[in-house]
């Protein structure tokens, strides 16, 4: 707790000497905190919505995006992982997709979803649900593949059927892949999502919120504050799943 | 039905990818006994465990009386997300749905093999000789005929395995199931068995069997013990020798 507090605490101290020494033309850290609270519960003027609200817009994006990509990717990994037909059919058409950055996907996105009606989110969801899914997709089933031989074979000696091994040990032998999966294919989600905003009239998100304050006229301190809530958002995501890996894996 | 005849003839060889291991390893088993195998390290004794379980393609013939077998490995493989209780009751969930009288039977068979107030202990806060009595207890729940037994003490320290070795005697008086017995120590096979089959080495075949005619419970001192682990001892040198 105390590093962390020092680890705070170095951050604004280096802030605010750049600024004072002049090498950084930005607000002082309480100036934006001053506008981080107002913002938080009051909304900004232009956009009509405070930093709550705007939060709210993106989670949505982001927990829709990735949760559709979480349902397919961690039984889909569990299957790779544990047969090697089934990752010899997937690994090739996984493995094509997988280093196109999702932001890359953006203009084709919006130009796929463009014939529907909500088709600005319905392109953000897609565009979070390909960050999410490959990172949560490859951590589940390399966990998944390397379920210990040995407790397969003890399995099998009390004739266990092919359900209950997936059922009893590959797929517990998974947890710790599939925890990990969910909370890197939520950070990189919660990025991707903040960079879609930025390229399409979203109404509302932090992405989009930072987009406008930088076009109507270089509002610093709304920009860092929509900043700062992403980042506080971001964190506190990693440190619910860590909660609850804690709570899952009580075994380890 | 079982009680007049063998409960398993076995007579089998074994080769990995051409590399043949057993020769030829033939003995019978009658109910009730408890066989001990022994041989040295690399002759295939766990393989032959594993043929005998169905979890390894072999040449030649078993013939077994059961579909009910209990194994007891020689690292304790017991599934670390599970709680001691949870894994003897494994074999039950893979079943069937786990019923309260199932549990019962699980806390019961924990209790039998001395571990009453660790029900809901995860493996890696027992210790080896805990946590080989959860998967003795794991293998006996299924009241198997016939318990297939892979040197399950050999991690353990020289005190805490001869302390398991009296109470398996304990146990197996009891109900005097069927258990065949892989061991390399031949004090624990003259402990336990009521024979012993001797292997030799690579590719290996049966050296000779010994029936241990001693009262129990056995002392490890006595001079007659002692004739039986000369006698056991000769036939794995004669046959390592040649
Ligand atoms: N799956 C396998 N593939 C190839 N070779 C194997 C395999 N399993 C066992 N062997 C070989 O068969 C031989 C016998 O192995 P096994 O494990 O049965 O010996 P063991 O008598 O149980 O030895 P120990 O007393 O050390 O446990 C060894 O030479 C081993 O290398
Ligand atoms: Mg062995």
């Amino acid at each position: 707790m105390r590093l962390k507090i020092l680890s705070i605490a170095t951050v604004l101290i280096l802030w605010y000497a750049a600024v004072l020494v002049g090498v950084l033309a930005l607000p002082l850290p309480h100036e934006v905190a001053e506008k981080f609270i107002a913002l938080f519960f009051n909304p900004e003027p232009v956009l009509g919505k405070n930093l709550i609200q705007h939060s709210i817009s993106s989670l949505i994006r982001v927990i829709s995006g990735s949760f559709i990509a979480f349902f397919l990717a961690i039984p889909l990994g569990i299957l790779m992982g544990w047969r090697l037909s089934v990752d010899a059919y997937f690994s090739t058409m996984i493995e094509v997709f997988r280093p196109i950055p999702p932001l890359a996907w953006i203009p084709l996105a919006y130009i796929i979803f463009a014939g529907f009606s909500n088709s600005t989110q319905l392109a953000q969801i897609f565009i979070v649900f390909l960050g999410a899914f490959f990172p949560c997709l490859l951590s589940t089933r390399e966990f998944a593949r390397a379920t210990d031989k040995n407790l397969i074979e003890m399995a099998k000696a009390f004739r266990a059927s092919d359900a209950s091994i997936l059922k009893e040990v590959v797929i517990p032998s998974s947890i710790p892949g599939i925890i990990s999966g969910v909370r890197i294919g939520l950070g990189i989600g919660w990025m991707t999502i903040v960079a879609a905003e930025m390229l399409a009239t979203s109404g509302s998100g932090l992405g989009y919120f930072i987009m406008v304050m930088y076009e109507v006229g270089g509002r610093v301190e709304e920009i860092i504050s929509g900043m700062a809530m992403i980042g506080l958002i971001g964190y506190l995501m990693n440190e619910v799943v860590i909660l609850a890996e804690k709570k899952l894996l009580r075994w380890r | 039905m079982k009680g007049f005849t063998e409960i398993m003839e076995i007579s089998i060889s074994k080769s990995f990818n051409g590399f043949k291991v057993i020769e030829n390893i033939s003995f019978r088993v009658n109910p009730g006994e408890f066989v001990c195998v022994v041989g040295k390290s690399g002759c295939g004794k766990t393989t032959l465990l594993r043929i005998i379980a169905g979890l390894e393609e072999y040449e030649g013939e078993i013939k077994l009386d059961t579909e009910r077998i209990g194994f007891v490995f020689q690292d304790d493989r017991l599934l670390p997300w599970k709680t001691a209780l949870e894994n003897v009751l494994f074999p039950i969930g893979i079943e069937k749905k786990i019923e309260k009288g199932d549990v019962e039977l699980a806390k019961k068979i924990l209790k039998l093999v001395g571990l009453e107030g660790f029900e809901g202990y995860y493996p890696k806060e027992l210790s080896g000789g805990m946590r080989q009595r959860v998967g003795l207890a794991r293998a006996i729940i299924i009241q198997p005929d016939i318990l297939l037994m892979d040197e399950p003490f050999a991690s353990l320290d020289e005190l805490t395995r001869q302390k398991m070795q009296e109470e398996l005697i304990q146990l197996w008086e009891r109900d005097r199931k069927t258990v065949i017995f892989v061991t390399h120590s031949i004090d624990e096979a003259v402990f336990l068995a009521t024979r012993i089959v001797v292997l030799t080495p690579r590719p290996s075949k049966v050296a000779g069997e010994v029936k241990i005619d001693l009262p129990r419970p056995r002392d490890r001192t006595s001079s007659e013990f002692n004739l039986y682990k000369r006698k056991v001892l000769n036939l794995l040198r004669l046959k390592s020798e040649s």
